[in-house]
């Protein structure tokens, strides 16, 4: 599956402390002849590949911000331009909930999208709207968003970002997030840097690795109360039971899946590259999603999966579940795409220290993991 | 049977009494509460088992003991209640009034009598009173603890008050650390003969003994087997095996008289089973160092063939109690489950 | 009678019950005189689904009427009475479609309901104080979830073992009718109010039953639903609460140091799913076995 993240437009009414997208401040929103483009160019690339399926992740800045009539507008181009192909393209959208409505609810179940994907935050003045950044506020409205969204029959899950405030008591903050909504327990990520700038709030290698160190033993006893706590899982399904399911991050397979599309038709491989501006191909109106799905830039992945194993990542068990980490971030921290991601320092410390002392079950050496094209 | 203690207090001080180590150690107030009684109720349903007997002390002076009944009634157990019959005017009146719906079925009373002659009188005129209304679900204990006991007066008291023609006779076993009065196995024999004298008078009232346990089978002569065996209609034993008893605090252990010896919980067990079959094994490793209580035992075919048990355990446990390394082990109250 | 719709809840009013039809009705009544009445009246045209007699005295002080026997009754009493006459009285209730329950008020209301539910009385804790026994309700609730023994329900043990899924809230107020989702009240004029309190202190949020299809939409009924979200906004103990999923904050007004009722509710929860896998887990050797064959 063609996994298409798509920011029709980078605005957004909250103003959340680690956002990346926020900090560009790009307030345009795509237009109707760029979206028509798009979609036509979809229905090419399913037309060539039959057995190709695209997830259309609808994603910002704030996707609300656009108002029912661009979704029901965008159902209209997609049923006229894919008048084939339209049951191969799943839509999926992330929304900070806050200024969802019942039209925007309909506009969605119309496109067939039956959960949200959203953030929420436990501590005040990290996730918030305006200048102040009102948490209390957002709050109240994100419950607003989500009694709308359960009335009308739509599932939610959500990320938790973990930064600095997030160390007091992790243990305290997985019972409340995992309580908040019992169907789908919550990611748990990493806050980056995006600025590399000294933010007080955003945590190192160490300090992550200690804070899902610090959830684990209460996971693994509850594993079954938690099934979809993350990355406790991920690493449960990849270390016991062989199922390699890890995040995006750590599949060492992105390389042709995945592609950005922003409002103004920039492409780059995904979501993150487009938000720190690197790994960049054509603009949509400059070529055909096939060219840039497969453009030639994208080698570089699919080399460092050929060359970690024998320089930085050698004989490293860990490599069967890491896969070196994602390629933006060694891209980010060395400037060069060959390099192991800096994550790596929380992995092996959380496998280490954490998993398997208290598991018992040592991380084999599997090596065999089969790169898809 | 298993028998479920419902408190420590008791009205008598029987010169034998098994129970006293057991109600040295435990506090005087300590009676089975509601809970308790419930688990235990509970547990012997989850064993399939549904009946028990009563014992304290003295049952009647649980303070909710006639209730007791009314709900082991209402959960379809068998109980068996063994009292001494001594109680207040007040509960004798509450009795009659709440058990007279009982079938004997539903309960019985085994009745601990002593030697009149050595009872004082208000303790005697109580006991006439219960066994002339409750003799209808009264069968006779005796507990021999002298080697000349008498046992006239039981088949007087059958007679008068229409008891269950059927005595359980028990022998007084010691205590191990502790001093009761009961016959030594050098006594036993003697005891045998006076007992066997009484045979043609209990036939002659149709009256059948049974043995509780650890009577051992050798003290008799096998002429003498014969008539026992006429008399209780084949049903004899001479066997000793853990009964089980349960405290009101949920201590588990095998009988009165080794009520101190590998106490338990009944928290440790999932089912009445798997008790009997703890202290079975315990049983089995005492019986492996000295096989009964008479040297003989050690090379004793019915022994060999189950037909004996060889006496008494508590005798066993009492050779080598005052051994220092057996006295903590004796104490220990740890499950070795 | 009409699917998917609330139970209504209501006083005995003869010509509100005329105005309904095909109703789940439960009637509430502080008086044992007019039992069969009730029963005859509002089976009419509705059903009954009980009588719930909310008497303040003792169990055993009750006379119960050989009448009575096929009408389903739910009692709120202060305690059993006796254990005496409640003994004698048991082959009465044996014979009577009737679900007791005790006040959480004294300790031995607590052993009580463990006596009754063995006994084959289904029964239940009511929490008329927020003093509370903690200790007991432990007991209680071990007994309720942890015993081998067949025994009656003990709500609202009983409601949370069998309904309890790992995916979503569950809120036991169900018990006692206090959940806008399933039973709504009714007053003498048909007014509609979303709980028990809201219908004593004449809140109403629907004027008849006819507007009941509104009631989705309705401000105050969406916060009663949603009201769980503010324990969330205002960071309380209840949601940081292992217990909160089946829960909900019900004793926020007993918690104390040593969190006596997230430490009960907690384990509460860790036996109902332990039931919850020993079932999965017979369900699965069965269905080995079947396969097997
Ligand atoms: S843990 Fe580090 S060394 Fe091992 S595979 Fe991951 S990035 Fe490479
Ligand atoms: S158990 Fe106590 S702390 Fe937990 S949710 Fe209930 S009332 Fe709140």
């Amino acid at each position: 599956m063609a996994v298409i993240i798509f920011k029709a437009t980078e605005k957004c009414n909250a103003n959340c402390i680690y956002c990346g997208v926020v900090k560009k401040h790009q307030d345009i929103v795509m237009d109707c002849e760029l979206l028509t483009s798009i979609f036509h160019k979809i229905n090419v690339y399913l037309l060539k590949y039959p057995r190709e399926k695209v997830a259309f992740t609808w994603h910002g800045g704030e996707v609300g911000l656009l108002g029912a009539d661009y979704f029901n507008t965008a159902y209209d181009i997609v049923h006229q331009q894919c008048p084939n192909t339209w049951d191969r393209i799943e839509h999926l959208v992330q929304s900070n909930m806050t200024v969802l409505n019942q039209d925007i609810i309909d506009a969605f179940k119309k496109l067939g999208i039956t959960q949200i994907g959203t953030s929420y935050e436990y501590y005040d003045g990290i996730r918030g709207l305006g200048k102040n950044r009102d948490s209390m506020a957002y709050n109240r409205r994100f419950f607003q968003g989500v009694n709308l969204a359960e009335r009308n029959g739509l599932t939610w899950g959500f990320i938790y970002v973990v930064n600095k405030k997030s160390l007091q008591d992790p243990l305290k903050l997985f019972i409340y997030l995992t309580n908040l909504n019992l169907r789908s327990s919550p990611m748990f990520n990493k806050m980056y840097d995006y600025d590399k700038q000294e933010d007080s709030l955003v945590i190192n290698q160490d300090e992550y690795a200690d804070f899902l160190g610090a959830i684990l033993p209460f996971w693994l006893k509850h594993r079954d109360r938690y099934p979809s706590a993350k990355p406790f899982s991920l690493f449960y399904n990849s270390i016991v039971e062989k199922r390699v399911q890890m995040g995006c991050e750590y599949m060492g397979h992105c390389t042709s899946r995945w592609v950005y599309i922003g409002p103004d038709g920039s492409t780059a491989q995904c979501g993150r590259a487009g938000d720190f501006g690197i790994m960049k191909y054509p603009k949509i109106q400059d070529a055909t999603l096939e060219e840039i799905m497969f453009h030639k830039d994208r080698d570089v992945i699919d080399t460092r999966q050929i060359t970690l194993p024998e320089t930085e990542c050698k004989d490293c068990p860990l490599w069967g579940i890491c896969h070196g980490g994602c390629v933006l971030d060694a891209y980010m921290d060395k400037r060069e795409h060959g390099h192991k991601s800096p994550n790596c320092a929380w992995v092996q410390k959380f496998i280490y220290k954490y998993w398997e002392p208290i598991t018992g079950i040592k991380v084999e050496m599997y090596n065999k993991f089969t790169k898809k094209a | 049977m298993a028998n479920i203690l419902l408190t420590q207090k008791c009205v008598r001080s029987c010169p034998y009494c098994f129970a006293k180590q057991h109600m040295s150690d435990s506090a005087p107030d300590d009676t089975l509460s509601w809970e308790n009684l419930l688990y235990i109720v509970d547990f012997f349903d989850a064993s399939n088992e549904k009946h028990f007997s009563l014992l304290g002390g003295e049952p009647f002076l649980h303070p909710n003991f006639l209730d007791i009944l009314l709900y082991l009634r209402e959960r379809k157990f068998r109980t068996n209640v063994f009292t001494s019959g001594v109680m207040s005017n007040k509960m004798f009146d509450e009795a009659i009034r709440e058990l007279q719906h009982f079938t004997p079925m539903q309960l019985s009373f085994v009745v601990n009598v002593n030697d009149p002659k050595k009872t004082p009188f208000s303790e005697l005129e109580t006991v006439r009173r219960f066994l002339k209304a409750f003799g209808h679900f009264t069968s006779l204990s005796f507990n021999v603890y002298r080697k000349d006991a008498d046992m006239d007066f039981l088949i007087q008291y059958i007679n008068e008050f229409g008891l269950k023609r059927h005595i359980r006779l028990g022998l007084a076993h010691p205590i191990p650390g502790l001093k009761n009065t009961h016959i030594p196995p050098s006594g036993l024999r003697e005891m045998a003969q006076n007992l066997i004298s009484h045979i043609p008078q209990l036939n002659a009232n149709h009256i059948s003994l049974g043995f509780d346990c650890g009577m051992p089978m050798c003290i008799f002569t096998d002429q003498e087997m014969g008539q026992l065996y006429k008399n209780a209609k084949g049903q004899l034993k001479f066997t000793c095996g853990p009964a089980v008893d349960v405290g009101p605090d949920m201590s588990v252990w095998t009988c009165f008289p080794l009520s101190n010896y590998k106490k338990t919980s009944i928290y440790d067990f999932d089912n009445v089973h798997e008790i009997r079959k703890y202290y079975q094994q315990i049983m089995a490793e005492g019986r492996k160092e000295i096989a009964g209580i008479f040297e003989q035992c050690d090379d004793c075919e019915h022994l060999k063939n189950n037909l004996c048990s060889g006496g008494c355990f508590a005798h066993i446990v009492s050779k080598f109690y005052n051994e220092p390394e057996n006295i903590r082990k004796f104490k220990e109250v740890k499950n070795e489950k | 009678m009409k699917n998917n719709r609330q139970t209504l809840v209501t006083r005995f009013e003869e010509k509100l019950i005329a105005k309904l039809e095909n109703e789940n009705i439960i009637i509430t009544t502080d008086n044992f005189n007019f039992i069969n009445k009730y029963y005859d009246v509002v089976n009419k045209q509705n059903k009954l689904n009980n009588i719930t007699v909310y008497y303040d005295g003792a169990l055993t002080s009750i006379r119960f009427l050989e009448t009575w026997k096929h009408i389903p009754l739910v009692l709120y009493v202060n305690s059993i009475g006796s254990h005496r006459m409640f003994f004698h009285l048991m082959p009465i209730l044996r014979q009577m479609n009737v679900r007791i329950f005790l006040s959480n008020q004294t300790p031995q209301n607590f052993v009580d309901l463990q006596i009754m539910a063995s006994l084959g009385i289904c029964s239940g804790i009511y929490f008329s104080t927020t003093k509370m026994d903690w200790n007991k309700f432990a007991d209680l609730q071990t007994y309720a979830i942890y015993s081998k023994n067949k025994h009656a329900a003990v709500e609202p043990f009983n409601f949370i073992l069998s309904n309890y899924k790992r995916e979503s809230r569950l809120d036991f107020n169900t018990v006692y009718y206090n959940d806008p989702q399933k039973f709504l009240h009714l007053n003498a004029e048909g007014q509609i109010a979303l709980n028990a309190d809201d219908l004593k202190a004449g809140k109403f949020v629907l004027e008849n039953i006819s507007l009941i299809d509104s009631l989705p939409d309705n401000q105050d009924y969406i916060k009663e639903t949603t009201k769980w979200q503010q324990h969330f906004l205002d960071k309380t103990h209840c949601a940081e609460c292992l217990a909160w999923r089946i829960c909900l904050g019900k004793f926020v007004e007993t918690i104390d140091d040593q969190k006596s009722c997230a430490n009960t509710m907690t384990e509460l929860l860790d036996g109902v799913e332990h039931h919850q896998q020993r079932l999965q887990n017979q369900q699965n050797n069965q269905n080995q076995q079947k396969n097997r064959r």
